[in-house]
């Protein structure tokens, strides 16, 4: 196989989806978010969002905390180790990927290099 | 979820880019940044450092002066909650190394602040007023690592949040000799300092505002 095309089939599919990349790269920029800032921040309706974090759960990418402040209950999320490194190595797959010329616009490579770290 | 964020290859990254900036300035009004709590605590030690140093202080003032540091404490923490963390909790990425630091120098100025305080007292003989004065004064002072560790981890919180604590020490003990001579020596650079803070949450505030705006302009779920 062509190392370009390898390069984007070994993509983490989960981190890939575009919701759950907008909801780890969140995550990684604190030690703990309320599921309420994510739903703000990601424009997901809550449905929408559980499904999401439960698939990152299930792989063990995020921790949740659930607890009552006064009478209501808050869920609070956590990226874990093994999640911050999915998305670091999410993003250093995708960048070298991009290095092997792909078949994106030039204007998508340009901010795609400027991916955050 | 916004439609432009389709595949992530198409997907405008600045958008992501934005999103990350967004989180890490809202998540620092959880520890770093206080905003309005720090104009308030500078103004607070302001008033404070300047009474003691320059007019004599019963010991009512003294106590009611004493409790400062805790007005301040609640009032900033009370803002972070209810005011600054609008849209949920956010807290800022531990530093472990940073905030164990500063709780160690706190620790050294607390067993400096006590010689200071054992130097200054003048040797009468025993009496249970005198102990419990001491009592509560070395209280006060072993309490501000932990304070200074969880409560001021700013860096131009800890200079003035020391100097307040220890003349709180001093105050709430009945030792209002020792908080003046302490005012009157050192008091101008925790002025300087809380000069500083006032304008440093006056800045943070006025970032808090434009946070607020982007935030609110979010699209709401559909």
């Amino acid at each position: 196989m062509r190392p370009d095309v390898e390069s984007y089939l070994t993509l983490d599919r989960l981190v890939h989806e575009p919701a759950r990349l907008v909801i780890l790269t969140v995550l990684a920029e604190a030690e703990e978010a309320e599921f309420r800032f994510l739903e703000k921040v990601c424009g997901l309706t809550k449905g929408n969002l559980n499904g999401h974090i439960s698939k990152l759960k299930e792989a063990g990418y995020v921790e949740a905390r659930k607890f009552f402040r006064g009478e209501f209950p808050v869920t609070s999320l956590k990226i874990t180790h093994s999640g911050r490194k999915a998305l670091k190595k999410y993003r250093k797959q995708l960048n070298e990927a991009l290095q092997h010329k792909p078949a994106v616009s030039v204007g998508t490579r340009k901010s795609l290099s400027s991916l955050p770290s | 979820m916004n439609n432009t964020l389709s595949t992530p290859l198409q997907a405008p990254t600045e958008e992501l880019t934005k999103v990350q900036r967004l989180t890490r300035e809202y998540a620092r009004f959880s520890r770093d940044a206080a905003g309005l709590g720090h104009v308030m605590g500078g103004a607070l030690i302001f008033l404070v450092v300047f009474l003691v140093a320059h007019r004599p202080v019963n010991a009512w003032e003294g106590i009611v002066l004493g409790t400062t540091p805790l007005v301040w404490i609640i009032s900033k923490e009370w803002l972070r909650r209810r005011y600054y963390q609008f849209s949920g909790r956010v807290t800022q990425r531990e530093r472990r190394w940073h905030d164990l630091i500063l709780g160690l120098l706190a620790g050294f100025f607390a067993v400096l602040i006590l010689a200071v305080f054992l130097v200054q007292k003048p040797i009468q003989p025993f009496s249970w007023k005198s102990a419990v004065t001491s009592a509560v004064c070395i209280a006060v002072l072993l309490t501000m690592p932990v304070v200074v560790w969880r409560y001021l981890r700013a860096p131009y919180e800890f200079v003035p949040g020391v100097f307040l604590l220890a003349l709180s020490a001093f105050l709430l003990s009945g030792n209002i000799q020792i908080a003046s001579r302490v005012a009157g020596a050192f008091g101008i650079v925790a002025e300087i300092v809380a000069v500083v803070m006032i304008l440093a949450g006056y800045t943070e505030h006025m970032k808090f505002l434009k946070l607020r705006r982007k935030l609110s302009a979010m699209k709401e779920p559909t």
